[in-house]
């Protein structure tokens, strides 16, 4: 059971993960808004 | 306190934050951000070489721990699915004989076990090929993420997929079937609008007022559109640029996973040390681009708190509180 649920998990994590990377990355470079958009 | 003076409030707030140059200038168009991508691309790398941590931590498991949950007796189970003669291989591919079927989790963990020869020694060096191509693709992704929103910038990426499928057919004789070539057409058609809207419908905050917006006589409206036009061509056209380097990017991006696919279809490697290497790779490849541009481009007149001066990115890097904490969080949600 516990090996069925850790597969959509990662996938999850994954996804998570790259939104998280994707809206740091903006956050550091910003732009003449203040905003990341 | 009016709810417009709370969002000035807040996004000057976030604004400062991330200003790292002439942040006292009483115009808010001098003020310089962060604006390195090199460093950004940097930063990705480091994070890929955590997996090492996971590499390091699981072996040490392996060695120190696993024994003890097996018990002292000597006698271990026998697998239902692994074959008996394997239990000697044990220890030293990290695979203990256990009866369980190997969770998905720890898969990443172990090299399958097949026909496939062993990526070790020199030819660990073929994971450099795809590391290459990744410090260009994210390059140019970093850049571009500077002329575009977020939003645009994801979906952008999606044009990846045109770019692999046309790849794996050309360079790894993949067969693709119609509804397969139909789903790349619609997700490019998808990318398009996605970077059309971008380019055409701009930020209103971008558009100066051009006068009392209830005065809606012809010559007015006309007045105001014409400033609206003038105050976006810059925009547009940064955004255009932006989704070009992004699309562009996504070449070299594709190249990385048909080289990757190639390798691992002739090697075998755990995933984690593949992802490792490449880490190692690219860092070195960006460090030794940086210090290169940096002495060619950065050190100039022209290059000085640019893209490629080093010195002046690793002053943002350390003096702003805001960007050094995003840095690590990058390289946490990288790894």
């Amino acid at each position: 059971m516990a090996a069925k649920a850790t597969i959509p998990f990662l996938v999850s994590m994954m996804l998570v993960t790259g939104v998280c990377n994707t809206l740091l990355t903006k956050y550091q470079v910003g732009d003449e808004h203040g905003s990341i958009r | 306190m009016t709810r417009f003076d709370v969002r000035l409030m807040r996004e000057g707030t976030v604004q400062d934050m991330q200003c790292v140059r002439d942040c006292d200038s009483s115009d808010p168009r001098q003020r310089r951000h962060f604006e390195q991508p090199v460093i950004q691309t940097a930063q990705m790398f480091v994070g890929e070489m955590g997996c090492w941590l996971v590499v390091a931590g699981h072996a040490m498991y392996v060695r120190y721990l696993a024994h003890r949950r097996r018990g002292g007796s000597g006698y271990r189970p026998i697998g239902l699915d692994e074959p008996t003669l394997a239990a000697d291989e044990d220890d030293r591919d990290g695979r203990p004989a256990a009866a369980d079927p190997m969770s998905p989790a720890r898969k990443p963990l172990v090299a399958n076990d097949d026909a496939r020869r062993p990526l070790r020694g020199g030819r660990v060096m073929l994971l450099a090929l795809p590391a290459g191509c990744d410090i260009a693709g994210t390059t140019l992704m970093n850049v571009g993420l500077l002329f575009v929103a977020a939003s645009i910038y994801q979906m952008t990426r999606g044009a990846l997929v045109l770019f692999v499928g046309l790849f794996s057919v050309l360079f790894l004789r993949r067969r693709l079937r119609l509804y397969q070539w139909s789903a790349l057409v619609l997700v490019v058609l998808g990318v398009a609008l996605v970077g059309l809207a971008g380019a055409l419908f701009q930020d209103r905050r971008a558009v100066p007022s051009a006068g009392d917006v209830t005065d809606h006589s012809a010559a007015r409206l006309r007045r105001r559109a014409l400033a609206a036009a003038a105050a976006h061509a810059p925009e547009t056209l940064r955004t255009v640029v932006g989704i070009l380097l992004i699309a562009a990017a996504q070449i070299f991006t594709a190249c990385q996973f048909v080289l990757e696919e190639w390798i691992l279809e002739h090697y075998a490697l755990e995933p984690l040390k593949v992802v490792g290497w490449e880490g190692i790779f690219g860092s070195l490849g960006t460090i030794a681009g940086m210090i290169v541009l940096h002495v060619t481009v950065g050190r100039t007149a022209r290059g000085r708190y640019g893209y490629f001066d080093a010195r002046e990115g690793w002053r943002e890097l350390t003096q702003s509180q805001a960007i050094g904490v995003s840095s690590v969080l990058i390289m946490i949600s990288i790894g």
